[in-house]
């Protein structure tokens, strides 16, 4: 009993002290709403001490003296303050620094011109990652070189880290977006859930018929805009070399997203911003919030810190407080016509090493260490990368009371189905311009499909200024 | 007939009630206080909606129908631990490296402005016309142009990641030296200087004795400008600090609202850790706007009575 | 008018009477030890860093190392070629038609509101006016982004009656230059409205007394005495304005930002534009020649400006 209790201890403790985000600056885990049950804890505890065995080396580490600097956001802080707890002969050589990451590559060209002030580590989406790994910026490290290939191997999506056949960046999680919806209403008003988009549509339908003013998602920046198109398979920003660039809106599974979107919002079951706002928080407070396209982090995150909750960032004074078994997951949609699903991702994120690193040992024993270390990733909100810590990730959610019934394989399942558009972006920023794209298109009153041919133009010029030629086949 | 009982009570101001009325009538008196009054709503209130917004939860901000109600001291507290809190108290280091930069600039901008901008007005020496220029395309340059050279210039000199980052790009200030050139350009009396100078009075002393105490008015505004300018000097120092601890405050408050992203309600995380809001960042913003009000309202009275009061023409 | 000589005539007549009486190389000596650590400053810090941008400009990038007059006109013709250059100056110069003129008429009709009756509420409503100048760059992007939000802004009420209900309603391309206005005039209007009230305080009392003796009423006053004697002062805000609003980047490059997510484009003025091309490209040169065609058209613009209002007689002199 005595002990059963420690573990309980040990369990919430790790669970409030890590903190592991994804593409969201400030999505931290979720301490156990309700305490966990007994069983709970040692199941976790279990795939925790299973995911330990996968050892780090740190007999890498030959050079003590040349110090290390990590650039960080807010949340990843608890990676460092856990690496020096473990590593201490090494504490006083780490130095983190909390930045916005999407001056990095910026930064990178000021120090490229001065030949110095790199940082040695930096936490940052493939997608950065893919833009500081050019000629130009020629920053990371190729990791292939100094991470053995049988741990490499053990890194899920590691690919969007591959540019030209280097590896330049370990994954931290995963984002693939799976289907959430809300188990109580479905139940309430008798629904099935869709399996297909085409099943959506006629859900969608039934919604605006027999119960107007709840929504099935919600379409109003890039991400979202992604989360139809990629799921579609639409070929909107495909890197074909490192100069080429297929643009193709034209394409059928372009227009049959485009057309789905439409008709969603022309019933009024797709709100008209994205996930973040107040305006959609407040939907989600009011409980009109049906069904959702949204990324794994999102579930112990977004759902459960602001959607459902008594918590600061309430709008409402009627937020619902979460049931046990409130939140349903699904599988990611697929087209009828397809054979398999397609999934897009928002964010999932990777440490990437500066090649101007001196002492190389020790920033890769922290990539590893952030990327790896069970204690550190028990209790996250975010789906590891490192598939020996994936079963940590279930147990957790497994167990976690919000949801309807355990996601863990449908989180699984749709970590295989990431688009392979969304994985490898191009060398510039996609979400500002189709966000413009996107809210052009609510504000001048006109359908997606006749918006799409905007998309052409606000990427082609930019993936001109990064030396693409840009082709629509 | 109100205007009659209000003349009784306002005879002591500088012009009638009735006098005033008259020349303006009565339409025009409330066209004139209309737009006043609209103009006053159109700056304060923002501010007003600010100081309230610190006190208020989300579901207070979104629920209520009048925009600018008191939220809760509670909430008042957690903001402001909040604030104190964030990164160990990073706001109060940011808030302190701003005092400094912006005192040193302050301080540096103004011993160059004005010599420089008094002896433009007065002086005659060869080079005058093309120092004149200078400025004004100095003024007019891009700051995208700047920054790689800027940036290359003190790196050279080993001051990226330093206070000198800042404080040395911010101490050349054309616009100050402009603002000197046009104050006693227009404002000294040329025969004041002619006499001073017939008198066997040196340049230097000139401009010591006599510039100087005149320029007491153009001090006071030029102090107050350079203050505004440095206290919110942003991008330089976005983009020659990468560290945080040498942060000023715009950048800091510009890195905790993209860290926290505290005005996306759907960002925040779960129960029990600490979420920022929108009062949390509307806290972080007085931090940086406080000092510069309570700058303003003391020296208010140099920027009206400033430089173009004319005063010493007489 | 003779009292209220316009401060440009003035240096003009001085220098001239300076020159009779003959300077020597003593005074000229001392006249640059004043303006030296300006010239060192502006050297290492203006002109300096100018020049070597005009460098840079016909230069070309390769992993950070530049080659100098590597790239001839290369850069000049990117710049021009993008899709985006004609956008962001057509954007600027939309930006500049409606901040300029409406920033000016609005300062000056307030400050002549406030001077018609000086006293104790005058003076309240100028420090009103005066405070939001606290409030800039992050702070006052932050505080718009909130006050353009209907749903909690304190305006929410009228952007509803007006229809505007969520803050895309308020905030696209087509606003922009509107949007940037309405901020600048919110945190700079009040510095020039004392200036400029500061300055009409310094009217002789006379001349206001003989017009009232011929009969003129408070708003013949303002506009045939008043607004004329501040001419010096307008043309001083209008191209100290036109400098600031050229360089307009910081506002629409928060805008952007992933904090805000608003509807506006990536590159919405030539600044930023420009800062894309060094930071997102990496191609420092091609930042360097659209940076420079901005100088360019901003000279021209204050040149016209300063031509045509007669101020700052650089043109004219020694």
């Amino acid at each position: 009993m005595k002990r059963a209790l420690l573990l309980l201890a040990a369990v919430v403790l790790a669970g409030c002290s890590s903190t592991t985000g994804s593409a969201a600056p400030k999505v931290t885990p979720a301490p156990a709403q309700t305490p966990a049950s007994v069983s709970t804890a040692a199941a976790v505890q279990s795939a925790v001490a299973a995911a330990a065995s996968a050892n780090i080396e740190t007999a890498k580490v030959t050079d003590t003296t040349d110090p290390i600097t990590v650039w960080i956001d807010q949340a990843r802080q608890p990676v460092v303050d856990g690496f020096k707890k473990k590593y201490p002969q090494y504490a006083s050589l780490v130095t983190s620094t909390v930045v916005d990451r999407e001056t990095f590559p910026a930064k990178d060209l000021l120090f490229n011109n001065t030949g110095s002030g790199w940082p040695d580590v930096v936490f940052a989406e493939p997608r950065l990652v893919g833009r500081v790994a050019d000629a130009q910026h020629s920053f990371p490290l190729d990791l292939s070189t100094v991470v053995p290939a049988d741990m490499l191997k053990q890194y899920a999506g590691a690919d969007n880290c591959v540019f030209d056949g280097k590896v330049y960046c370990l994954r931290n999680d995963l984002a693939q977006m799976v289907t959430y919806y809300n188990a109580p209403l479905f139940t309430q008003f008798g629904y099935t859930v869709p399996k297909t988009f085409e099943d959506m549509q006629a859900l969608s339908d039934q919604v605006a018929k027999d119960h107007p003013g709840y929504y099935l998602g919600t379409l109003g920046d890039g991400w979202t805009w992604l989360s139809f198109m990629e799921a579609s398979g639409c070929p909107y920003a495909a890197s074909k070399s490192s100069t080429t660039l297929m643009v193709n809106v034209a394409d059928p599974t372009c227009t049959r997203a485009a057309q789905l979107i439409d008709h969603m919002v022309a019933n009024k079951t797709l709100w008209n911003t994205d996930y973040f706002t107040a305006s959609w928080v407040q939907i989600a407070n009011n409980n009109k919030l049906l069904m959702l396209i949204a990324p794994i982090w999102a579930a112990l995150g977004t759902f459960k810190g602001t959607y459902y909750c008594p918590c600061t960032g309430a709008t409402t004074k009627t937020t619902p407080t979460i049931t046990d078994k409130f939140l349903g997951v699904a599988a990611p949609l697929k087209w009828a016509a397809d054979a398999t699903a397609q999934t897009a991702a928002m964010g999932g994120s990777a440490w990437t090493i500066s090649k101007h690193t001196k002492n190389q040992g020790l920033a890769v024993l922290f990539a590893e260490y952030a990327t790896q270390d069970p204690d550190l990733w028990n209790g996250s909100s975010n789906f590891a990368s490192w598939i020996p810590l994936q079963p940590v990730f279930n147990a957790v959610v497994a167990n976690d009371p919000i949801f309807a019934s355990d996601p863990s394989a449908v989180f699984d399942q749709a970590g295989t189905e990431i688009s392979p558009v969304g994985d490898a972006w191009p060398r510039f920023d996609l979400i500002a311009p189709l966000t413009t794209v996107v809210k052009d298109m609510y504000s001048k009153k006109q359908t997606m499909v006749a918006t799409l041919p905007e998309v052409t133009s606000a990427l082609t010029p930019l993936a001109k200024a990064q030396g693409y030629t840009v082709v629509n086949k | 007939m109100t205007g009659q009982k209000a003349t009784n009570n306002r005879a002591r101001s500088r012009m009638s009630l009735r006098r005033y009325l008259g020349e303006l009538g009565i339409v025009g008196y409330v066209i004139r206080l209309a737009i006043l009054l609209v103009f006053a709503i159109y700056f304060v209130v923002p501010l007003v909606w600010l100081l309230f917004a610190t006190t208020r939860d989300p579901s207070n901000l979104y629920s209520n129908w009048f925009p600018l109600t008191f939220g809760s001291l509670d909430r008042l507290a957690t903001s402001w631990n909040n604030i104190i809190a964030y990164q160990n108290g990073e706001m109060l280091l940011w808030m302190g490296n701003s005092i400094r930069y912006t005192g040193l600039s302050l301080l540096g901008s103004l011993a160059i402005c004005i010599p420089a901008g008094y002896i433009l007005a007065i002086g005659h020496f060869p080079g005058r016309r093309v120092l004149l220029w200078l400025t004004l395309i100095t003024m007019l340059l891009p700051v995208s142009a700047m920054v790689l050279p800027l940036f290359l210039e003190l790196n050279l000199a080993h001051l990226i990641d330093t206070q000198w980052a800042v404080i040395l790009p911010a101490m050349f200030f054309p616009f100050g030296v402009y603002l000197t050139y046009v104050y006693y350009g227009s404002s000294l009396p040329g025969e004041l200087v002619d006499a001073a100078r017939v008198d066997g009075c040196s340049e230097l002393r000139v401009f010591w004795n006599l510039a100087l105490p005149l320029g007491r008015p153009l001090l006071g505004l030029l102090a107050f400008i350079s203050f505004n300018a440095n206290w919110n000097n942003f991008f330089g120092p976005y983009v020659m600090l990468n560290n945080d601890k040498v942060y000023n405050m715009p950048v800091g408050l510009n890195s905790v609202v993209a860290a926290t992203s505290a005005l996306r309600p759907g960002f925040n995380p779960t129960p029990g850790a600490t979420s920022f809001v929108q009062a949390d960042a509307a806290m972080a913003a007085l931090f940086m706007i406080v000092p510069v009000v309570i700058v303003f309202i003391f020296s208010m009275r140099y920027v009206t009575k400033g430089a173009f009061t004319g005063g010493v023409k007489g | 008018m003779a009292t209220s000589a316009t401060p440009a005539a003035l240096p003009l007549t001085r220098r001239s009477r300076l020159s009779r009486l003959g300077i020597g190389w003593r005074r000229h000596r001392i006249s640059y030890l004043l303006a030296l650590p300006y010239i060192i400053f502006m050297a290492i810090f203006g002109i300096g860093p100018a020049l070597y941008a005009l460098l840079m400009s016909f230069s070309k990038w390769s992993m950070g190392t530049p080659q100098y007059f590597a790239a001839g006109l290369d850069n000049y013709k990117l710049a021009y070629g993008d899709a985006r250059f004609f956008q962001v100056f057509g954007n600027l110069l939309e930006f500049l038609i409606v901040s300029v003129p409406l920033g000016i008429g609005l300062v000056v009709l307030l400050a002549l509101l406030l001077d018609m009756r000086p006293g104790r509420f005058s003076s309240a409503l100028r420090l009103l006016y005066f405070i939001p100048g606290a409030v800039t760059g992050p702070a006052l992007v932050l505080l718009v982004i909130c006050i353009l939000d209907p749903g909690i802004s304190p305006f929410g009420p009228i952007f509803n009656f007006l229809g505007a209900t969520n803050f895309d309603a308020l905030v696209f391309p087509g606003s922009l230059p509107f949007v940037f206005t309405i901020m600048g005039f919110f945190s700079g209007a009040g510095m020039w409205i004392a200036i400029q009230h500061g300055g009409l305080q310094g009217m002789s009392r006379e001349v206001l007394e003989a017009a009232e003796l011929d009969g003129c009423n408070a708003w013949q006053k303002a506009l045939y005495i008043k607004l004329p004697f501040m001419r010096p002062y307008i043309v001083y805000q209008t191209i100290l304005i036109f400098a600031l609003n050229v360089q307009l980047f910081v506002e629409p490059q928060l805008l952007t930002s992933t904090w805000v997510q608003a509807n506006v484009p990536p590159q919405w003025a030539p600044n930023q534009l420009a800062y894309s091309y060094a930071f997102d490209v990496g191609n420092f040169g091609a930042a360097a020649a659209l940076s420079l065609l901005m100088l360019g058209i901003g000279l021209a613009g204050a040149y016209v400006l300063i031509r045509w209002t007669g101020f700052f007689k650089l043109g004219g002199q020694s």
